[in-house]
């Protein structure tokens, strides 16, 4: 019959119209949010790289430019920015003081954390439970008794005061007790058979196996104090003292120009920006993990 | 190479759960011994405790002769195998077998040689290199076998090791670990939930529940003389068939068996070890088949079968299991009182729905009390005898003797049951005569033996070769034997054994402390040795109802000591007891004196008795 | 019960060992501090009293409640802090819950956007502060965007808004982080079957990824709280001691200020143990809402149990 229609031959529709279109969204939506914090350090560094009157001038570019749109790099902003900061000074400093605290706090901090989860002696719990509420006091709080406390101990006006009062951590003891608790017992009484002693099975066997969070400690807690601003604001006057985060603040308030400003910015942020592109795995994981815990 | 014994063994929780109770067992050198238990039983805590992880609340281990209470798990020359292998992730495959080695400071060429041969027993000589990680399940249990082979160890201890494997697997290491315990001929202990790697691996098996020991015993006697229900129903695939029936005895001796489903009748020899006093027809009792025991048959015996439909039909190769209902209405019922299963040969061509003849082997039915579920068919069975007392003598087991005095004035002219019980009964030059009808043997040179004495039958244990139609002489301690009229108890017999109930004090000051058992009415000074073991107990002994456990060694009539009040003297010829007022609490006690009831001196040998804890009916020592 | 007693010696021996560094370090900096600043809030101890100071009992407490010629700013630096509190809490949940739903409905890239986002929680929290100053300065890039000329962090009825957005902007990586795996935890099971039910993308997520994330959200809420409570760092870095801008004068703020200008010790630690106290009743009310919640389901649980049998 004449009425029969020939069928167009089709595929099955595999997605339909509708759900590509709610995807699409989804990434527009995503990359706009994106852009916004992409944007800023693009800016930031693009103009560090320019001159103030160039950048009144033309305002935001993608690259660079000088009045004229002429591609130009002033990296004499820098090289004013590293002068302003005291940079050598103030990066041994900071890196001093970041090391330290985070080689103690693991090896203090996981020393704790283990005899919490693993050991069994006078009145564990009451102690554990008087340091979590510790935790509740926040920090804020602490910073006018423990600026009276290094007051008294004399220690104010020096690296020591960065890194006494951050030696250790109660949270991270928490959350390495959490991942003690989670280490199969079987593998430590398995040792203890063996003959191994409490600190080696501490430091041999348990210690290996909690690897990756006491990775993500070590770089949170490098990161913490590599960014501290306030406390070493507070309990350090002298100028020599400076970290990169203090410094970069005075820099701030200072007379530069503002690409100077934002160049001094840029130096002080980048080792942490680049620590943590390499380190992303562990960092992102490690806050995951911590969250599931927590 | 050592033994192991575990001596009223408890681990109490926090002091007031507990995980384990009153464990005792002597593992033979060289034996491969099965924990075997639903989980939460204590099996593992039990094994536990001797490996060291855990501490013991009470009771004594010993491995060899050594003490192992508190030892360090390093001390006590023992390896333990985990069910999660436990291996350390973070060392290769040697290193975790040589780990212990290294601990123990051994040198390392003979670390070396022990790790080489170990890896070459178990297979496992080429992944030496790799960490556990880039091992399969079984490779990586090998690992823990050899970490622990390597060490040659004294005890080894398996908790679970193959729970973590898939069937097949798990039935080839089985094999294997029993093929190791043969080569290296140490002690094994070995704790799994699965029955049947039990019966397959163990030379004895320790069913426990609760936190109890149900049964020690090899697998064979496990199975054939279960001593409770939980163990019948545990042992054995198809698991056994419970009824609910009555028992009577029938004129000829045998035994009448109903249940709501059908009747069986047990010959005279058959029912002989079943226990007496749930033989009047007045207490259901719980009957046990094992599905091996009802088979399919063309026309049953009365008496020895009944018929039933069939619900469904199972076919395993080899074996074909049928579900079977007596109770038509109830065909689908789960757990329909008269449901059972059957296991018949291979290729019975019965189908469901069909009406079919059931034989049952009744030599092998299995009977448990109704309450406590403990079998009422025991091996050594309680020996039930008809006597009759008559001017002063007593008719017993074709032998006449005079009514000891204590007995005298209880026992009236009449006809009597006596109910004697294991001890009671001892071979010896004369007294009652009697024929072995039965010699059964239990072990290197010890049988039971059941003794035809007219037309009784009487249980007793014997040492030393013995064969059926042997004549044998024994005598009767009448003194533990309990006389029945009927069901009722008219006299029992006398406990062997005292307990009295107080506390552990102390007062005084420091240097002059003096200690104290105080009984309800009376107290006992105690020497330094006792006061020790008691402050071992911990600091809440003195806070703790006690009660204190003593046989006849403990109390003697002394010219000086603790007043008592002596208020009846038993006399049954041989063996003398006294009843003695002790503060407000009786005791019994056997004595060799002759004394008057009146008041007397006695004094306490506290070494001697146990203490356990009332509250957690515990024995502390 | 045999007390081993060597051995019970030795286990407690061990084990505060191990924890000795931590009693030290707690006696020293979390305690004695506490009790120090405890005792200096009774005091009149400042820059004038250093040597000759005494107690006064709660006067320091009585002069910051009432006292508004002294402190003229405690009140008003409190209402700040809720205006604050009100501008970021909900926000920074809404935005957690709507960025990780999107980077949740199995789309590529995922790695990327959540290492995108999270760059603001590495970077150096004064560098950022120097960014955001000249992207608000008048001149700077967001008035070059929207052609205006707005001193943003300058001007009162802006200030506090750009505070709360910095922080937002800056705590959107991690929050993300943390909803996300929350929402990862969520039994995929349920979404098959409230999609069997024939419930949408919309009300999946209303009906299974909100009540599933209802722990998180009501962590971020009291952790907003708490932390909200301490704002005053930003605004520390950028405006330094002191400020014209009022609408900018948090707590904490006005803290620092008694602390490091005024250098009224004495005063400050009164001000911090308010401070302290506000916080302990938040986490005390979180505490009994999250136990009496879990108390609740566990009785809920057993009757479930009950019923059953």
């Amino acid at each position: 019959m004449k009425g029969d229609k020939m069928h167009k031959l089709r595929f099955p529709r595999r997605v339909s119209g509708w759900s590509v279109a709610k995807k699409t969204a989804v990434y527009v939506v995503l990359i706009a949010l994106c852009l916004t914090f992409i944007v800023p350090y693009i800016w930031m560094i693009v103009t560090s790289l320019r001159t103030e009157t160039a950048y009144i001038s033309t305002g935001f570019t993608l690259l660079p430019t000088n009045e004229s749109g002429k591609l130009e790099f002033h990296f004499e902003n820098y090289t004013e920015a590293l002068t302003a900061l005291d940079l050598g000074k103030v990066f041994v400093n900071t890196l001093i003081v970041c090391a330290v605290n985070t080689v103690a706090n693991l090896f203090l901090n996981s020393l704790a954390a283990y005899a919490f989860a693993r050991m069994r002696f006078f009145a564990r719990n009451g102690i554990f439970k008087v340091c979590l509420f510790s935790m509740m006091v926040p920090g804020t709080v602490m910073l006018v008794p423990n600026y009276l406390i290094c007051d008294f101990l004399g220690i104010t006006d020096s690296l020591t005061a960065l890194i006494l009062p951050f030696v250790m951590s109660v949270y991270n003891i928490f959350l390495l007790r959490q991942q003690f608790m989670g280490v199969d017992k079987e593998i430590e009484e398995a040792a203890k058979i063996e003959g191994a002693g409490v600190f080696r099975i501490y430091f041999r066997i348990v210690l290996p196996l909690v690897k990756p969070m006491l990775i993500v400690l070590g770089i949170t807690t490098f990161m913490w104090n590599y960014s501290n601003y306030l406390w070493p604001y507070i309990v350090n006057t002298d100028p020599s003292l400076r970290t990169l985060s203090t410094s970069l603040a005075e820099l701030m308030g200072a007379d530069y120009d503002l690409t100077v400003k934002l160049a001094g910015a840029v130096v002080v942020s980048a080792p942490m920006i680049i620590i943590f592109f390499i380190l992303q795995k562990f960092i992102i994981g490690g806050t995951m993990a911590g969250a599931v815990k927590g | 190479m050592a033994k192991v014994s575990l001596k009223h063994i408890y681990k109490v929780y926090d002091g007031k759960v507990k995980a384990v109770s009153d464990f005792n067992l002597e593992i033979e050198d060289k034996q491969f011994i099965v924990f075997v238990g639903p989980s939460g039983c204590g099996k593992s805590t039990t094994l536990r405790m001797v490996a060291g992880l855990e501490e013991i609340t009470a009771g004594e281990l010993w491995i060899g002769d050594k003490l192992c209470n508190g030892v360090e798990p390093k001390n006590r020359n023992i390896a333990m195998v985990f069910q999660n292998y436990a291996l350390f992730p973070n060392m290769t495959v040697y290193d975790n077998m040589a780990f212990g080695l290294r601990m123990h400071k051994v040198k390392k060429d003979e670390i070396d040689r022990r790790v080489r041969s170990a890896a070459e027993i178990l297979g496992i000589t080429e992944y030496l290199d790799r960490k556990p990680k880039a091992l399969s399940g079984g490779q990586r249990q090998r690992v823990a076998l050899g970490r622990a082979i390597v060490r040659e160890p004294n005890v080894f201890l398996f908790d679970e090791p193959l729970s973590n494997l898939d069937a097949k697997l798990r039935a080839k290491m089985r094999t294997e670990i029993t093929r190791l315990h043969k080569r290296l001929n140490t002690t094994f202990i070995y704790v799994t939930h699965d029955q049947v790697e039990a019966m397959t691996m163990g030379d004895r098996i320790v069913v426990m529940k609760g936190g109890l020991i149900q049964q020690a015993d090899t697998p064979q006697n496990l199975f054939r003389w279960p001593a409770n229900k939980f163990v019948a129903g545990f042992i054995g695939t198809p698991q056994m068939n419970f009824f609910n029936a009555l028992l009577t005895r029938r004129q000829d001796g045998g035994l009448d068996v109903r249940t709501e489903g059908f009747s069986l009748t047990l010959t005279a020899e058959e029912a002989c070890r079943i226990d007496g006093a749930y033989t009047h027809g007045d207490r259901t009792v719980i009957m046990g088949i094992r599905p091996d025991d009802i088979r399919p048959c063309a026309a049953a015996q009365p008496g020895k079968g009944f018929s039933a439909q069939v619900a469904l039909v199972e076919e395993l190769g080899t074996q074909t299991l049928i579900y079977a209902n007596t109770n038509e209405s109830q065909l689908m019922t789960e757990d329909s009182p008269t449901a059972f299963c059957s296991a018949a040969g291979e290729g019975t061509g019965i189908s469901p729905g069909s009406i079919q003849q059931f034989s049952v082997d009744t030599s092998k039915l299995h009977f448990f009390d109704e309450q406590t579920e403990l079998t009422i068919k025991h091996r050594m069975p309680v020996t039930y005898a008809h006597c009759t007392v008559k001017e002063g003598k007593l008719s017993i087991l074709g032998s006449t003797v005079p009514l000891p005095e204590a007995l005298r004035a209880r026992l009236a002219d009449g006809t009597y049951q006596a109910r004697i019980p294991e001890g009671a009964l001892c071979v010896a030059d004369k007294g009652c005569n009697g024929i072995v009808a039965e010699a059964d043997c239990t072990g290197k040179d010890e049988y039971i033996c059941r003794i035809a004495c007219g037309n009784e039958w009487v249980f007793l244990k014997h040492t030393g070769k013995c064969e059926k139609g042997d004549a044998i002489c024994f005598t009767v301690r009448l003194d533990m034997v309990d006389w029945l009229d009927g069901a009722d108890v008219v006299v029992k017999g006398m406990e062997q054994t005292f307990r009295l109930e107080g506390k552990f004090v102390r007062s005084g000051k420091f240097r002059s402390r003096e200690h104290y058992i105080e009984l309800d009415g009376c107290r006992i000074q105690t020497p330094f040795e006792f006061n020790q073991r008691m402050y071992d107990c911990g600091r809440t002994i003195f806070k703790r109802n006690l009660a204190f456990e003593g046989d006849e060694n403990s109390i003697k009539i002394t010219p000086e000591g603790t007043q008592a009040q002596v208020v009846e003297l038993l006399d049954y010829g041989e063996a003398k007891y006294i009843r003695l007022k002790l503060g407000n609490q009786e005791l019994c006690v056997k004595t060799v004196e002759d004394v008057r009831p009146g008041s007397v001196t006695v004094t306490v040998d506290v070494g001697t008795l146990k203490v356990y804890d009332r509250a957690l009916d515990m024995l502390l020592f | 019960m045999k007390a081993h007693t060597g051995q019970k010696i030795r286990r407690n021996a061990v084990g505060y060992a191990f924890i000795l560094p931590l009693i030290l370090y707690f006696l020293v900096f979390q305690l004695a501090p506490m009790l120090i600043a405890l005792i200096i809030s009774f005091t009149n101890y400042s820059l004038e009293h250093l040597f000759d100071y005494t107690f006064v009992g709660f006067e320091n407490y009585i002069e910051l409640f009432t006292n508004s010629v002294k402190y003229p700013m405690f009140w008003s630096s409190l209402k700040t802090t809720f205006f604050y509190i009100l501008l970021t809490v909900p926000a920074n949940i809404i935005l957690a819950l709507i960025v990780s739903a999107l980077l949740n409905s199995k789309i590529k890239g995922e790695k990327f956007f959540k290492t995108i986002f999270y760059i603001p929680s590495v970077t150096v929290g004064v560098a950022i502060m120097v960014m955001w100053q000249q992207m608000l300065a008048p001149d700077g890039l967001i008035n070059q965007i929207f052609s205006s000329n707005v001193d943003f962090l300058n001007d009162d009825a802006t200030a506090l808004t750009v505070f709360a957005f910095m922080s937002i902007w800056g705590g959107l990586g991690y929050n993300v982080l943390i909803m996300l795996s929350a929402m990862k935890n969520i039994d995929p099971s349920l979404y098959e079957a409230a999609e069997i039910d024939g419930a949408g993308a919309v009300q999946k997520f209303l009906y299974v990824t909100v009540p599933g994330v209802m722990p998180t959200i009501f962590f971020f809420l009291v952790t907003g709280l708490i932390s909200g409570f301490q704002v005053g760092e930003q605004m520390l870095i950028i405006y330094g001691d002191t400020t014209m801008v009022q609408g900018v004068y948090t707590y904490v703020y006005g803290l620092y200020y008694t602390m490091r200008r005024s250098c009224n010790y004495a005063v400050a630690s009164a001000m911090s143990y308010f401070l302290f106290v506000i916080i302990l009743v938040i986490s005390l009310v979180q505490f009994r809402l999250q136990n009496g919640g879990r108390l609740l389901s566990r009785r809920k649980k057993k009757e479930a149990v009950a019923n059953e049998g």
